[in-house]
């Protein structure tokens, strides 16, 4: 047999092998975490299969990740300041969830409640405040009165105390075509609370960056991290042959 | 009580190294399959002690990241390495692993 061949061999029988424990692996696993698998912190190993994190969860990880770089990179400076900073950030994280989650109910209360301009208009043409305006007032009466053309007289109508509202965005005006798109929106806003979701992903991306190999040395000199300290691997590293 | 797991965990997993050794495969598949190994075997730990952990007070440090500190997480611990029934099924647990890595090396080609 080649030496090309018994490699393959090998390595198939290596596939094999580790195909199997894999999938007893998953399978054990999962038999004996799904009762804990509403235990979503950093003392639980990760699931196969797990349930959308929630976006406190995310910013935590995130913060996390940021001091374990500082420490891979070697920064061990700046590492140790964000350790010592860790109860304080949490208190943040969670302050600016809180925040962001307001923000979501805020617009979702908003996209029930607040007036279009057009609601706005109707409710001033219900209470009689509507003038038509001097300069389009006979032009638009005659059109009307000629061509039934209630575009233009719809034009020349002014309003006292006019307004112009938030809720005039295309998405909005869309929604409140009917009561099913209006559930359907705030059922999703419910759902994905999407302010707090792009907040966490705000945060997540900003520890990307300060611990890009670009941004990592500036944020170390800030915090007085230190010279970089080189990892040495460790002494035992590797795989020693093992004599039978 | 089969023999397998009337044999310590010691020397079934020594009896899997010299298995293996003397396989004949390359050192880089030798290495892929030993990291398998432990990962699996470190993956069915934790599990076995959290059942042990009181459900209250592991929600609630889940729940509350900021108390998870190195003295609580002690703490936490304490009480399932301190019950002998913990260490009984992750006794069972760790040599059902290594009836599946007997297996897989069977899978593999090596007796």
């Amino acid at each position: 047999m080649s030496e090309q061949a018994m490699r393959m061999e090998t390595e198939g029988a290596r596939e094999r092998a580790i195909q199997y424990l894999t999938v007893r692996q998953g399978k054990r696993f999962y038999e004996m975490g799904k009762g804990e698998k509403n235990v979503k912190t950093g003392i639980v190993p990760p699931v196969p299969k797990v349930e959308r994190t929630t976006p406190l969860v995310e910013t935590v990880t995130a913060f996390e990740e940021v001091i374990d770089k500082m420490g891979e990179k070697g920064y061990v400076g700046a590492q140790k300041f964000f350790e010592n900073v860790r109860p304080v950030a949490y208190d943040g994280l969670r302050v600016f969830q809180w925040t962001t989650r307001a923000a979501d109910f805020a617009v979702t209360a908003a996209m029930l409640f607040w007036p279009t301009t057009q609601m706005e208009n109707n409710r001033n043409v219900a209470k009689g405040n509507v003038l038509l305006s001097t300069k389009w007032s006979s032009e638009a009466a005659g059109n009307f009165m000629e061509n039934g053309n209630m575009k233009r007289l719809k034009k020349a109508l002014t309003y006292k105390n006019p307004k112009r509202s938030l809720m005039d965005a295309q998405p909005f005006k869309l929604m409140r075509t009917n009561p099913a798109t209006e559930i359907l929106a705030v059922a999703g806003m419910w759902r994905f609370r999407p302010i707090e979701w792009v907040g966490a992903k705000a945060i997540q991306l900003g520890g990307k960056v300060i611990t890009s190999d670009l941004v990592a040395p500036i944020v170390n000199n800030i915090l007085g991290g230190g010279e970089r300290v080189e990892k040495k691997p460790l002494p035992f590293s590797g795989t020693k042959p093992i004599t039978a | 009580m089969d023999m397998n797991t009337s044999m310590k965990f010691e020397d079934r997993l020594a009896d899997i190294v010299v298995r293996v050794e003397k396989s004949g495969w390359t050192d880089e598949d030798k290495e892929a399959l030993y990291a398998k190994i432990s990962e699996y075997l470190h993956s069915v730990v934790l599990p076995v002690v959290l059942k042990y952990i009181p459900n209250a007070e592991l929600h609630d440090l889940a729940n509350n990241p900021a108390k998870v500190t190195i003295d609580a997480f002690i703490e936490l611990m304490k009480k399932p390495f301190s019950d002998p029934k913990m260490f009984e099924e992750l006794n069972n647990t760790v040599h059902s692993v290594l009836d599946d890595v007997d297996t897989a090396l069977s899978e593999g080609g090596i007796v």
